[in-house]
């Protein structure tokens, strides 16, 4: 046995603890891999989406580098700390510690370079796949499949070096220990864990002050605050917190002295201690995945809601007082050729910042424009408006009024009391007063001609499109209406008109395009995630495990039932994997309140996050069934 | 009456070259009983324990514990049979280090669901017994081996189980805890009327015993009581272990 074959059958034989290590290395640089691929790909400049998409995939390379790393380094870490008695062997027999540092490496590298062949040749076996589904989301018919070279040589050089620099770290940790600790092993005794009551508190107190900063004003300085006292009391919620909390529980003995009560609640002492750190790093990285999936999911809902929302069809906007007659010629033409049936409606929109409301702003209209809009729609239409009052349209139904009772107009200083509010909105998501005739007249005066407050706004109606349901790309309103916004953009860009154009379905469009390309880079991003996270816990659980076999066999002989191992460890298991994620769902969810709620209701922000949670939960209890039944299979050859 | 019997007990290992670790044993244990069994390596003492505590099945033949068939029960009724008749004592201690000696006391009865005032009591009572009441809170590898022994034994005990099995008890420690660990055995049996079996290689642990049984290649081979003298029968006790020839390895250093 040379020692290349001492190695590789150091990894061989212990394939068990190193299968889920393994693969989820191999699931980093496949897709790692197939990123790379896409960046490379020759036609991925033909869209702007696929410029966006590149600029996407980069980012994401690092976040996936950024994972793997810490990953694989906890990872070898924590099996190295379940080696050390084999180490310590080995020291005795003779080995030099340069020995040592070479059967390391040759093993770290060994798992590195299978990692890295098995990656990258599953990511070539899906990557027509990926391409497929890439192109649709970027919006281009084909991205043909092609030899990415370049990915290949980018991928394993960089995985390589990650799996060096990580084998040199690991002969570190290793090298500080002496002989006879590392004899011991894991077969010394640990103390109880102990935690400190003062930094318990102080943990509570952080947290808190953390939620209550959250609840009032967000400020980007705040919002700072927030994240470095959040982060300071959830690390203190695992090591201390949390042990404390066991430690009270242990106190009570009408709970602790019963069952196997008395059996995983002494181990979790010991785990939460031990897995602190990586509780910590699970909970942040699942907070951070959760919250992205629950934004964008957040902004396609809103997305949806502003499309339903706004009820015509396009409007345009002449900045100042001429109406640039070629664009509406341009348009209106481009409706008949497609033979659609429209509504033109001229109104007047003024628009003033509000005195003495944070970020305030809102756009006037008279109470005859408005009854136009709504005939058009065939709604009920407004009664008289008395002079200083004033009715509210309200944003979207999940938006919420920002607006106090009483309002006053920066520009022309006159103010106006909201006497009531219409819920829909004839004038998209922004809110709208409705005021008398001659109140508008007077505000516009006041301002001053001078004043860039007031527009002329064209709004076209189109009654085949109803707009209660999203359109899809095919439908003939998204064609027509992105062919008028793409020549009202052009036009733009080349100085022709100062117009701007809105056009629901366009903008709709836009920011599904967006949302859909985040969602495809980031389910998986957020795959890796989840798969190391699972891949941490298999592998906490199973360096643990020759321990906890010596424990049930003694158990099982003074007579504890397969039935009551199952409980104990399925609870311990449990704790594992659910422990993190429940506070991440907790977190995510204050967290997205704390910064979406400026803007929306409650209820609009619990639907998307209990999607990305739910999604997280539903990965992890697969996992969590998977390694139960093995680990449960494996213990229960031990009892007798 | 008869606490524990055995009726013709064989078994065999199976395999490519089949093994028979023990043939044909037959004895029986009173009531309030201590008895030792003993032999030489390979000559099935393992084997048999393992029938005994349930943890193996016998190829052929019945053991009866407190007139029970353990045997007939299934896996968990198993392990709740175990639990209210049998107590443990091993070689190794097996006590859990995440516990205090106390929770690894109390551990059979809060398995089975008892009071915490009620432990609490048949804590104290048999910790004061032991004479370990004073360490209760201690953590495993804070106290020496005859101590952790001693706090195992009454884990075995605290539950009042019709049968104590105590494999090696004193194989970990040295003469003195042996000599307080066999000392604790021989006051719980005394007093408290447990009946053990004790399997063991050490004479001197032998000769706390009522009467030891010699096992050689998986038979009963010969039976000696104990008279008023303990030396005697340790003498009587090496006597009998080099005529059956067991290796030289196995006799105690000292000899009296």
């Amino acid at each position: 046995m040379n020692f290349l074959q001492f190695a590789s059958n150091n990894v061989k034989r212990n394939a068990r603890s190193y299968s889920a290590y393994l693969l989820s290395s191999a699931f980093a640089v496949m897709i790692f891999f197939i990123y790379a691929m896409f960046y490379f790909h020759p036609g991925i400049e033909d869209s702007n989406l696929g410029r966006m998409a590149k600029m996407g995939m980069k980012g994401a390379e690092y976040v996936i580098f950024v994972v793997s790393f810490l990953f694989i380094l906890y990872s070898i870490s924590s099996f190295l700390k379940a080696r050390k008695k084999e180490f310590g062997i080995l020291t005795i027999l003779g080995a030099e510690g340069r020995q040592i540092n070479k059967l390391l490496l040759l093993e770290n590298m060994l798992i590195g370079i299978v990692a890295i062949v098995l990656g990258i040749g599953f990511g070539l076996i899906l990557s027509k796949l990926f391409l497929m589904f890439g192109a649709k989301v970027i919006d281009i018919d084909e991205l043909p499949f092609y030899l990415p070279w370049n990915a290949i040589i980018l991928t394993a050089s960089v995985f390589f070096a990650l799996f060096l620099v990580i084998s040199v770290l690991s002969v570190g940790m290793v090298r500080k220990s002496k002989v006879l600790d590392l004899l011991q092993g894991t077969n010394k005794p640990k103390p109880e864990p102990k935690a400190s009551v003062l930094l318990s508190l102080v943990c509570v107190a952080l947290l808190g002050s953390a939620i209550y900063i959250a609840q009032t004003n967000l400020k980007p300085e705040t919002l700072l605050a927030i994240l470095v006292l959040g982060l300071i009391g959830l690390y203190l919620f695992y090591t201390q917190l949390s042990v404390m909390i066991i430690r009270l529980l242990k106190k009570n003995r009408s709970f602790f002295w019963r069952g196997t009560n008395l059996i995983w609640l002494s181990e979790m002492t010991y785990k939460m201690k031990d897995n602190a750190r990586m509780f910590f790093l699970v909970t942040v990285v699942t907070t951070m995945a959760c919250s992205s999936i629950g934004i964008v999911l957040t902004l396609k809902d809103q997305n949806d809601e502003m499309y339903k929302n706004d009820p015509f069809a396009m409007n345009y906007r002449a900045f100042g007082k001429e109406v640039a007659d070629k664009d509406l010629q341009m348009i209106e033409s481009t409706l008949h050729q497609e033979g659609i049936a429209y509504e033109r409606i001229d109104t007047d929109i003024f628009g003033s910042s509000l005195k003495d409301v944070p970020d305030g702003y809102a756009a006037f209209l008279t109470l005859t424009d408005y009854n136009k809009l709504a005939k058009a729609l065939g709604v009920e239409q407004l009664p008289a408006i008395q002079p200083g009052h004033g009715v509210l349209l309200k944003g979207g139904t999940n938006s919420k009024r920002t607006l106090p009772d009483q309002v006053q107009t920066e520009q022309g200083n006159k103010s106006f009391t909201i006497e009531k509010e219409e819920a829909r909105n004839l004038r998209g998501m922004s809110q709208t007063l409705v005021i008398a005739d001659e109140e508008f007249k007077a505000l516009v005066q006041a301002a001053g001609s001078e004043s860039r407050g007031l527009e002329k706004e064209i709004i076209y109606h189109v009654p085949a499109w109803n707009g209660q349901d999203v359109p899809d790309s095919k439908s003939k309103e998204v064609i027509v209406s992105k062919a008028v916004f793409n020549q009202m953009m052009s036009a733009l860009d080349n100085g022709e008109t100062n117009g701007y154009l809105s056009a629901r379905a366009a903008d709709y469009m836009g920011l599904k395009e967006a949302t859909n390309l985040i969602s495809f880079i980031g389910v998986f991003i957020a795959a890796i995630f989840s798969i190391s996270t699972a891949s941490f816990l298999h592998f906490r659980l199973f360096t643990d495990l020759q321990q906890d076999r010596v424990s049930y066999l003694a158990l099982s002989k003074i007579g504890v039932s397969i039935k009551e191992m199952r409980k104990a460890s399925t609870i311990q298991i449990a704790a594992l994997f659910f422990i993190p994620l429940v506070i991440s769902a907790i977190l995510t969810f204050v967290g997205l309140l704390s910064v979406l709620s400026d803007m929306l209701s409650w209820k609009a922000i619990l639907t998307p996050s209990l999607y990305g949670i739910g999604a997280f939960t539903i990965a992890q209890l697969v996992y969590f069934f998977f390694v139960r039944s093995r680990y449960l299979s494996q213990l229960k050859r031990v009892m007798v | 009456m008869e606490m524990l019997t055995v009726q013709n007990l064989s078994k065999v290992y199976g395999g490519k070259v089949t093994y028979r670790a023990l043939s044909d044993i037959n004895f029986t244990v009173q009531q309030g009983e201590f008895i030792g069994i003993m032999g030489p390596s390979g000559s099935g003492k393992t084997t048999l324990l393992n029938l005994l505590s349930t943890i193996d099945n016998p190829t052929s033949g019945e053991v009866l514990i407190n007139g029970k068939n353990p045997y007939r029960l299934r896996k968990n009724q198993l392990a709740v049979f175990r639990r209210q008749q049998l107590g443990f004592v091993f070689q190794d201690f097996n006590l859990l280090d995440t516990l205090t000696l106390a929770e690894n006391i109390v551990l059979p009865l809060t398995l089975d669901g008892k009071s915490v005032r009620e432990m609490q009591e048949k804590l104290d009572a048999i910790a004061k017994q032991l004479g370990i009441h004073e360490i209760l809170n201690k953590r495993t590898y804070e106290v020496s081996g005859g101590q952790r022994q001693r706090a195992a034994i009454a884990r075995a005990l605290i539950h009042q189980p019709s049968l104590l099995l105590a494999d090696e008890p004193t194989g970990a420690l040295d003469s003195k805890s042996s000599k307080g660990v066999m000392e604790a055995l021989e006051t719980m049996n005394r007093t408290g009327g447990t009946t053990t079996l004790l399997v063991t290689h050490d004479p001197q642990a032998a000769s706390y015993c009522h009467r030891v049984l010699f096992l050689k290649d998986g038979q009963v081979i010969n039976e000696i009581y104990r008279g008023d003298n303990r030396q005697t029968f340790f003498q009587e006790i090496l006597n009998m272990l080099s005529f059956l020839g067991g290796n030289a390895h196995e006799f105690s250093a000292v000899r009296l």
